[in-house]
């Protein structure tokens, strides 16, 4: 397996997933360390090899289950697994072992009170995590506490003594509680992350919903009405047709017209769903021009603000503007928008290609409505063409800059 | 006299509009096909002037078809008609050279309008479907972002898409995740699906 496919697999999704599997790596780093600490004390230490090879595998197995301790533990902290019970038991045994044999080798001489201290720490320090996750808090803590109070109790009576005894005590109060709080959190942080998710989701999926219901409704309304006035034309003309009857036809051209009417009202109630500002509707522009090989430079200028009824009736321009060079600048290669400021109190857009209108003056352009809806907004259209082919539209609109 | 190639895989709409067509005196219609590939044979066959092409079709679509008929048939104008308001269709249409693009709701009458329009090397793009267009904005995905979300539609994994993109894998996976909380989709896969249906790809 290359390594490439060790980063997919590590890395894998985003999200919570990933967040999930990162704090495991981020303990599984607390297994290998104390596997590190086990191995540097073992060698440290001049003791029999009975001793060595007692510690050793003890630690070893100590880490491996902190490790599936911490992933079951954190399993189960997120609802996704049981409660590890078998391993807190053998977890917890294997520490009061490690504990006890601690003890053994501080009263039978091989190991100093500097040794023991490293020891006790290390050992109490790694057991303090995985408990407090895997089980309610109360009863985790509880335990952690118990085995804690019980090792050094053991070490003391073991015959630890004086600064070395203080200090393994002192190291456990610090040591052991962030352990187990840091544990706590980790396990709380990695909830978190996952709740915030799925709400997210369900905000997403409530929100595509709400939005299905309301497009259902809209539709029916629209197209209700008009579908059973034509399964109700359409069943009268056959009739009038058998009879040979001429007004058939009447109703049939009524059919097409409705049937038409519907497929339009269809698209506007589609339509109703999106609004685009005009910083949009420039950008858009822009990209279905340079689909058909123009050139296109924008200038925006004060498009964002705009207030939203100059905006809406700026896009029209842009749009109308738009298919009119689609339509009929056929050469154009390049055109510009510029949307500038114009005086104190005047909004302006100005189109330009190079292609020309191509069209004959106001001849199914638009322009005519583009007119009346500006003249709404006591705005202006004017357009001009020059010898060389060179096309200008030009919007105005009056409007006070705040800025 | 105008040949006309109609293909569309609804073929009561096609039949309909076949026979409405025939009915002007200047055109005919010489050619029907009800799949993207059966349009390409008939092109191939027949030589239209015009072919009007439904956008969705099975196999290949008829942005895919006009972009073939580009190469095999360049005496053909290629008009897409479609009853989906895709934005991202339009764009693929223009940069493939399509002159017409009307909606399914146009009349037989305006659309024998469009052919002639059309045949004559003019071009017709719906007033509306061009506003749907435009409305649905630019791209928000970077080129680099563009480039690698392509190479991710087909599934491959980000080792390849890195090997493709002569780029580490954790650079793959950062644009990627970027482009993804650009489209507001969970994963790549999806973030691909989006930017083709809105013709960012």
């Amino acid at each position: 397996m290359s390594v490439e496919d060790w980063v997919e697999r590590l890395g894998g999704q985003d999200g919570p997933d990933r967040y999930r599997r990162y704090a495991l790596g981020s303990v599984g780093f607390l297994a290998v360390s104390e596997i590190g600490l086990w191995a540097i004390w073992v060698v440290q230490e001049d003791i029999d090899a009975l001793w060595r090879t007692s510690v050793a595998v003890l630690g070893a197995a100590h880490a491996l289950i902190q490790f599936l301790l911490w992933r079951y533990g954190l399993n189960h902290y997120l609802a996704t697994g049981p409660r590890p019970v078998r391993l807190v038991a053998a977890f917890t045994a294997l520490t009061v072992a490690m504990a006890v044999l601690g003890c053994v080798l501080l009263t039978s001489g091989p190991i100093d009170g500097g040794a023991m201290t490293a020891y006790t720490v290390w050992l109490l320090m790694y057991y303090a995590g995985p408990p407090v996750l895997a089980l309610p808090p109360r009863v985790g803590s509880a335990l952690v506490a118990a085995v804690s109070v019980a090792s050094l109790a053991g070490a003391a009576v073991a015959g630890l003594r004086g600064s070395a005894l203080v200090f393994v005590i002192s190291a456990s109060i610090v040591m052991v509680p962030f352990m187990a709080i840091a544990s706590r959190a980790t396990g709380w942080s990695v909830r978190l992350i996952e709740q915030l998710a799925a709400a997210r989701e369900t905000q997403a999926r409530l929100a595509v919903a709400e939005e299905r219901l309301r497009f259902g409704r809209d539709l029916h309304d629209v197209l209700g009405r008009n579908l059973a006035v034509v399964a109700l034309k359409s069943e009268l003309a056959a009739q009038l047709a058998r009879r040979g009857l001429p007004e058939a036809v009447e109703h049939m051209v009524e059919v097409q017209r409705i049937a038409r009417e519907s497929q339009r009202e269809i698209r506007s109630v589609v339509r109703g769903y999106r609004t685009a500002d005009l910083h949009t509707e420039l950008a858009g522009a822009r990209s279905v021009l340079e689909a058909a090989g123009i050139d296109c430079r924008i200038e925006y200028g004060p498009a964002a603000r705009l207030p939203s009824d100059v905006q809406s009736a700026l896009g029209w321009v842009v749009r109308e503007g738009t298919t009119n060079v689609l339509r009929h600048a056929q050469g154009a290669s390049r055109c510009t928008m510029s949307l500038r400021t114009a005086g104190p109190a005047e909004a302006l857009l100005v189109m330009e290609n190079d292609g020309g209108s191509g069209a004959p003056p106001g001849a199914g352009t638009g322009l005519t409505g583009l007119k009346e809806r500006l003249a709404g907004l006591d705005g202006t259209l004017a357009t001009e063409q020059d010898s060389g082919g060179h096309f200008r539209l030009t919007a105005r609109i009056p409007w006070e800059d705040g800025e | 006299m105008i040949t006309v190639l109609l293909a569309d895989d609804e073929h009561l709409i096609r039949g309909a509009l076949a026979s409405l067509l025939s009915l002007e005196d200047d055109i005919t219609v010489v050619a029907q096909a009800g799949t993207g590939d059966e349009a390409l044979a008939m092109a191939r066959a027949h030589h239209p002037d015009v072919a009007v092409l439904d956008l969705q079709m099975p196999g290949l679509d008829g942005v895919a078809v006009a972009a073939r008929l580009r190469d095999d048939a360049p005496g053909c104008a290629a008009m897409i008609v479609t009853s989906h308001a895709r934005a991202g269709a339009l764009k693929r249409a223009l940069s493939v050279g399509v002159r017409g693009f009307v909606p399914k709701t146009v009349s037989a009458h305006d659309l024998a309008q469009i052919i002639r329009t059309v045949h004559t090397g003019g071009r017709y793009i719906d007033q509306e479907l061009a506003a749907d267009a435009i409305a649905a904005g630019a791209s928000p995905l970077t080129p680099r972002e563009t480039e690698l979300l392509s190479y991710a539609e087909d599934g491959a994994p980000v080792a390849d898409i890195a090997s493709r993109a002569s780029l580490s894998s954790g650079t793959v996976r950062n644009y990627l995740s970027a482009a993804a909380m650009k489209l507001g989709a969970e994963n790549r896969h999806v973030a691909a699906r989006i930017a083709r249906e809105h013709g960012w790809l």
